[in-house]
């Protein structure tokens, strides 16, 4: 006998659905791999069945229960309406004493009783699952026993066979995009049953040859799907669902058609559904229409030569209707935005503290899962830099759109941090009522104190850190020189004050060639100071510090050009007009005339800070190389090179 | 110390690779070379870098020759050799850029308070101006020779940093025209009519206005087209 096997995946009460297109909910009984489940919390599930065959019987099919932990899912279920009986004559019949007969009678019941489920979301794209069943067997059949004694005589008994079978089964889902599932599942992968008490039964028992299934589903549109599912042994089902919108609900109809090689004709039955689905419940309304007729009275000989492959459906079945109720319980709080994706820009560089307020860390891909408009903030906390979440930012996105959202970073002022280490970003996003949504990890290189991007505009962080230090030091070289600055007029006291300061530091400090080409290290001033000297970057800030500490305005020149091997120079505001340039040089290529904010005009000069002889070699240095690489180049146009402003 | 001076060497030579040299000095003529504060005497035979400036005497003049360029200044004129190059119209253009670039005014920023600490004398030289005018009319008569000797689009950009430099020549309004003239005769009409219209600022001779007005009447009509 060609005997069951078990209930078949491509089969289900209320047709083939995509649960993506429900309220956190799903409507699939018979697949225990829920993997593409959106139920957030808890969904307690009861259905109810009529069928109508010669006379129609109304049962319970299931009643379930389905708990989301994170990524975990549990499910379990009762299912005593997922049953069949066959009553077949034996073809043995006694005959009484009264001459009538007596038909002996032999009963097969399939039950699956239990099932239990679980999965787990791996990511973003990929479930694993597995299914535990347990069926019961009865199997009855009246047979004619002598009696011997004084007067021998026949007795019909009955012979009962009470099998158990557990059997369990893996599935995985893949999920290539936000429209497009595909899913793998076992059937009767480990079977473990119980031996019958009487041999002749083991041709009625549940069949456990393996086969597989594999289901694609496909959502060409935001509320229809297209739903497939095969096995391996030459079975599917197709079917196509749309939902419409209604004030936040849903109404969903669908169509399922089956074939089965047991069943004619080729399409041999259709399943209509009719599902209202909201926030706290779902009715679904389903049928199931069979193709070919008769079905009420067939021989024990069909029975016995083709089995049947689903408890459900079968080429016995008759045409049923199922009522649906899903009631869900969140406990939680619904998920109103998610990320998709947060991607780190820019690598950690404590010095330059206020950078990252105006230029975001990250940007986070996240969507809006609700039908309005959210307020969303965004929120960082940086392993090693921050000690609590850091909020900056309101952003609003449009009903069930995506964006990109800046992540901004605060990195507190006087954070020392001796050495680059590899931390990690933990991205939060909060809705308005301060309820955080989603969080994810991302990891990020924090640097050095004294690491710099080789940004040369980036150097002014480094220039204003040690302003306290610079001003105190400035101040006291230059009372050192109060006789010679009190004979000056006022106008040029800012251009000897730079000459001062400079040809008193260049006393104690030596050129030391960075011997890396990449720039990722900075001194500060104190720094500098301290050892006695620096490539042209840290006597740069240096000297740039301590003039701005003391009001004197200062510009880094950035020279890009010479073959990645860059280079800085310090330009200084000696606040003399045009008219007055005479006063301190006879050759008028040695200054530079620049506006201020009101449109004056003010003589600027350049030193090359490497030039450590005395302050008018570094100006005359520094005059030819911004007269040949910004000028007689025109680099200040084609970008090789560039003034920056210090403050 | 050794490095800073190969580095030194390696950027002077980069940024000013060309040289000139004096071919006949009539009368008497001086340099500045590179970014020296004393001048030299000119004499034939001198070769200088690009960067230096030369100064012709009234009644004197100099002859130079450069890479593909040859030049002769007459008297009461400076310049820059720098200054002493073909430049394409397009070039001028791009230079023209450069300088709007180098006049627009800094953005305002918040600005830390000046050094309240006072030094020098009270009432006595607080603010001199010591204008060096005279060596601004040179300059500008030297970027008008180049114009003559064939360099206009250079000479241009001479006189631009004339006028950046010393504020006060911008309102000889002979040279100004001059200059103008040439972006006219370039076609570079937008930038010509930008500079009649500042120029109709000046104090002009009547003369001076009506051409002016007809320069400025025709070339809007140019640009209407």
């Amino acid at each position: 006998m060609t005997a069951l096997t078990m209930a078949q995946q491509s089969f289900d009460i209320n047709g083939l659905w995509n649960s993506d297109l429900l309220i956190n909910s799903e409507l699939t009984s018979e697949n225990n791999f829920p993997a593409a489940s959106n139920v957030q919390d808890w969904l307690f599930s009861v259905s109810y069945g009529s069928e109508f065959s010669a006379r129609t019987n109304s049962y319970l099919n299931e009643i379930s229960a389905i708990k989301s932990f994170g990524n975990h899912l549990f499910k379990a279920r009762y299912s005593p309406g997922f049953q069949k009986e066959f009553l077949f004559s034996t073809g043995q019949s006694i005959i009484l004493s009264d001459t009538s007969s007596q038909s002996l009678k032999a009963d097969y019941v399939y039950k699956e009783l239990f099932g239990f489920g679980y999965s787990y979301n791996l990511n973003e794209k990929i479930s694993f699952g597995f299914n535990l069943k347990f069926f019961n067997q009865t199997f009855t059949q009246e047979v004619i026993k002598p009696v011997f004694s004084d007067t021998n005589y026949l007795v019909i008994e009955t012979e009962k066979d009470e099998i158990d079978l557990w059997k369990a089964d893996l599935g995985m889902s893949y999920k290539f995009s936000e429209n497009f599932l595909v899913s793998f599942a076992s059937l009767n992968l480990l079977t473990s049953e119980s031996n019958p008490q009487y041999d002749y039964n083991k041709n009625f028992l549940l069949n456990t040859d393996r086969s597989f299934s594999f289901a694609v589903y496909i959502k060409p549109l935001q509320n229809s799907a297209i739903n497939f599912i095969y096995e391996t042994d030459n079975s599917f089902a197709g079917s196509l669902n749309h939902f419409f919108k209604l004030n936040g609900d849903k109404i969903g109809i669908s169509i399922t058609a089956y074939h089965d090689k047991f069943q004619n004709p080729f399409i041999n039955s259709i399943s209509p559904s009719l599902v209202y689905s909201s926030k706290y419940f779902d009715v679904a309304l389903s049928g199931i229409k069979y193709f070919e007729k008769l079905k009420d009275i067939s021989s024990f000989q069909k029975f016995s030569d083709n089995g049947i492959k689903n408890l459900l459906h079968n080429q016995f079945s008759f045409d049923r209707v199922n009522l649906t109720f899903n009631f869900k319980l969140n406990t939680k709080a619904e998920q109103q935005i998610k990320i998709l994706e947060a991607e780190i820009k820019r690598d950690i560089f404590p010095a330059l503290s206020d950078e990252y307020l105006d230029k975001p860390i990250a940007i986070a891909k996240v969507v809006n899962l609700t039908e309005k408009l959210l307020t969303v903030k965004p929120a960082i906390k940086i392993n090693g830099i921050n000690k609590d979440l850091i909020q900056l930012g309101n952003f609003q996105i449009a009903a069930f759109d995506t964006a990109e959202i800046p992540v901004y970073a605060f990195i507190p002022e006087n954070i020392q941090i001796d050495k680059p280490t590899l931390s990690y970003a933990e991205i939060y996003f909060f809705t308005n009522a301060e309820q955080q949504e989603d969080e994810i990890q991302k990891p990020i290189l924090v640097n050095s104190i004294n690491s710099w991007d080789g940004e040369v505009r980036n150097l002014r962080y480094f220039i204003k850190k040690d302003l306290a230090f610079t001003q105190s030091y400035a101040k006291q070289l230059l009372s050192n020189s109060k006789s010679q600055l009190d004979t000056l007029p006022n106008s040029l006291a800012d251009f000897y004050k730079a000459k001062i300061i400079f040809n008193n530091i260049i006393k104690n400090l030596t050129y030391v060639s960075d011997p890396r080409i990449k720039w990722d290290f900075v001194q500060y001033p104190s720094e500098t100071l301290k050892l006695k000297g620096g490539d042209c970057d840290d006597l740069s800030v240096l000297f740039s510090s301590l003039l701005e500490s003391i009001g004197i305005e200062t510009a880094l020149i950035d020279y890009r050009s010479r073959n990645d091997i860059r280079h800085v120079n310090v330009m200084i505001n000696t606040r003399l007009s045009p008219n007055q340039a005479s006063l301190i040089t006879e050759n008028d290529s040695k200054y530079f005339i620049r506006k201020n904010a009101s449109g004056a005009d003010e003589v600027w000069i350049v030193i090359e800070t490497t030039s450590l002889t005395d302050f008018d070699t570094a100006w005359s240095l520094g005059s030819e190389i911004f007269n040949g690489e910004a000028l007689d180049k025109m680099g200040l146009l084609n970008g090789d090179v560039q003034i920056i402003d210090v403050y | 110390m050794k490095k800073i001076i190969f580095l030194l060497v390696v950027i002077s030579l980069n940024a000013f690779p060309q040289n000139f040299e004096i071919i006949k000095v009539n009368g008497k003529a001086k340099a500045l070379l590179n970014s020296s504060e004393s001048w030299i005497e000119l004499k034939s035979g001198s070769k200088l870098s690009a960067n230096s400036i030369i100064e012709v005497d009234k009644n004197s003049s100099v002859k130079i020759v450069g890479e593909n360029v040859s030049v002769t200044l007459n008297g009461s004129s400076a310049i820059t050799l720098s200054s002493l190059k073909k430049m394409s119209t397009e070039e001028l253009l791009l230079a023209l850029a450069m300088e709007n670039i180098l006049s627009a005014p800094r953005k305002n920023k918040n600005n830390n308070s000046p050094n309240t600490a006072v030094y020098g004398k009270n009432d006595f030289e607080k603010n001199p101006v010591v204008s060096n005018d005279e060596f601004g009319l040179k300059r500008l008569n030297g970027a008008k020779q180049l114009a003559e000797n064939g360099l206009k689009e250079s000479a241009v950009i001479a006189a631009k940093e004339v006028y950046r430099k010393y504020p006060s020549t911008k309102s000889l309004a002979d040279y100004r025209i001059f200059f103008a003239d040439i972006l006219y005769e370039k076609k570079l009409y937008e930038e010509a009519l930008d500079e009649y219209k500042d120029i109709q600022t000046l104090t002009l001779s009547e003369q001076q206005k009506e051409k002016l007005s007809e320069r400025i009447e025709e070339i809007k009509k140019k640009l209407a087209k």
